[in-house]
């Protein structure tokens, strides 16, 4: 688990854990650890930002793209929330820093 | 996993074999309140056990039985309780509480008291409950339960025939204050076993219906809380992520008969492969630390469940619904839960909660 220091950081690519669980619902989703039973459910918002870490893409590209989407919202909120959605998945090993190629 | 992974937060006492009530579905299958033979677990020792317990993380009592106000010093205990600073909560019948014992139970700080009730019709209760009469009694036990500010809880054990009570059943809740109201689907266990052989029991599909049904429509229209108890893996996303869950902490329980029987729960009064001594004769520390049915417990839930609570994403959190029930159903305390089960064989418990 995290010490509370950051893990992510803006040029790093992101991507699923293939060894973790998960499961879509109509409204959110659920990532789940088979290994330490960890649990976390994703609201729609939180479903969007996983499946966009394909890899590919780093944190910047992602904040990038929120603030496309939601022109509105302070680029400083869009990215501290980001960062600690990301920080958070990565501390429960839901994802893991990947080499710009994908792999 | 060592023993002190799992602290002993909760005793549950069941402190009479007897019951005045002959409800059909009871799952500790009490005897009559006449009964001479029960030789009710002596009060120091008891009480010695409590002390122990709180070396292990004890913080909450139950009080419960067969009927609980049956044995004659129960107000000792629950001052000795009290004393010890123990949370304590109450599962009665209501039948035996009168303004007096209600005023002991405020003294007494109790957290919560629940009553069981299982229509708001005195007709309905009272056939189920197999007393006439006792509908009036428990109502009044709220009204005084009430009139102290004590917080009460409502039981209802559901079968098809008290489904048509539930709503009514809510509004009787809101009328008398009640802080929740909690509604247990029958199992198959004790006395149940008959009652879903006659199948007099609620069906999966008709549960999940009605689970729906209960959060789509009674929030926002009771100021009583609502809880229908059913795995997390059948609840709905919003139940699972928004509100709190009857959840049974099995690893960190025991329970202690009248006679002073140590046992999973009260499940131990009909198997008796569960029990694991007496706290008259045997140390509960020594029990709760070393005894092989909690290691094999401990080792197996919920890592080792079978069939659908094995394969469920929330088996860690759930741990298997009720273990008691599953190994009454089946004789292996890894066996599925029948609810669960049932719906995963019918292709009703959602795909999105399974894995492997």
């Amino acid at each position: 688990m995290s010490d509370g220091a950051k893990i992510i950081a803006r040029e790093d690519c992101l991507k699923q854990n293939p060894e973790m669980v998960f499961r879509k619902e109509e409204d959110g989703a659920f990532l789940f650890d088979p290994h330490t039973g960890n649990l976390k459910y994703l609201n729609a918002n939180g479903v969007n930002l996983y499946e966009l870490c394909d890899g590919r893409k780093t944190v910047g590209d992602i904040i990038t793209l929120l603030m496309e989407l939601y022109p509105d919202v302070a680029v400083e909120k869009i990215a501290a929330d980001t960062g600690l959605f990301f920080e958070g998945l990565a501390a429960m090993q839901f994802m893991t820093k990947s080499e710009k190629n994908g792999s | 996993m060592g023993p002190d992974e799992f602290p002993l937060t909760s005793l549950y006492l069941y402190l009479s074999e007897r019951c005045n009530l002959r409800c059909g579905h009871c799952w500790v299958s009490p005897t009559a309140p006449e009964d001479e033979d029960e030789q009710p677990m002596d009060l120091a020792i008891l009480t010695r056990t409590v002390a122990a317990a709180k070396e292990l993380g004890l913080r909450a009592v139950k009080l419960t039985g067969g009927e609980p106000f049956l044995r004659k010093d129960i107000v000792e205990l629950m001052r000795f309780l009290h004393g010890e600073c123990l949370c304590i909560d109450i599962e009665s019948n209501g039948t035996m509480i009168d303004r007096d014992m209600a005023r002991v139970i405020k003294d007494c700080e109790v957290r919560q008291v629940s009553i069981s009730l299982d229509g708001a019709q005195a007709a309905q209760h009272d056939k189920l409950r197999g007393m006439k009469g006792c509908h009036e009694k428990s109502v009044s036990a709220l009204h005084y339960l009430r009139a102290e500010k004590i917080n009460t809880q409502v039981i209802m054990s559901l079968y098809k025939e008290n489904v048509p009570e539930i709503e009514a059943l809510a509004a009787l809740c809101d009328d008398l204050e009640v802080s929740s109201f909690k509604i247990n689907p029958v199992m198959p266990t004790g006395r149940g076993e008959k009652v879903f052989q006659r199948q007099e029991n609620v069906d999966i599909e008709e549960l999940i219906k009605i689970d729906r049904w209960i959060e789509a429509d009674f929030g926002s229209k009771y100021k009583t809380e609502i809880y229908f108890c059913m795995p997390i893996g059948l609840k709905s996303l919003l139940a699972v992520t928004g509100n709190p869950l009857y959840e049974c902490h099995i690893l960190n329980i025991l329970g202690i008969l009248a006679d002073g029987t140590i046992s999973l729960c009260g499940i131990g009064q009909t198997e008796t492969d569960l029990n694991m001594g007496n706290i008259a004769t045997n140390d509960l520390t020594e029990i709760w630390r070393h005894h092989p049915l909690l290691q094999k417990l401990r080792k197996e839930t919920p890592s080792q469940l079978s069939g659908i609570c094995g394969r469920c994403i929330f088996k860690f959190r759930c741990l298997g619904s009720c273990r008691a029930c599953a190994y009454a159903v089946s004789g292996d305390l890894a066996s599925p839960f029948f609810m669960c089960d049932e719906a995963y064989e019918k292709n009703l418990f959602p795909a999105s909660r399974i894995y492997h």
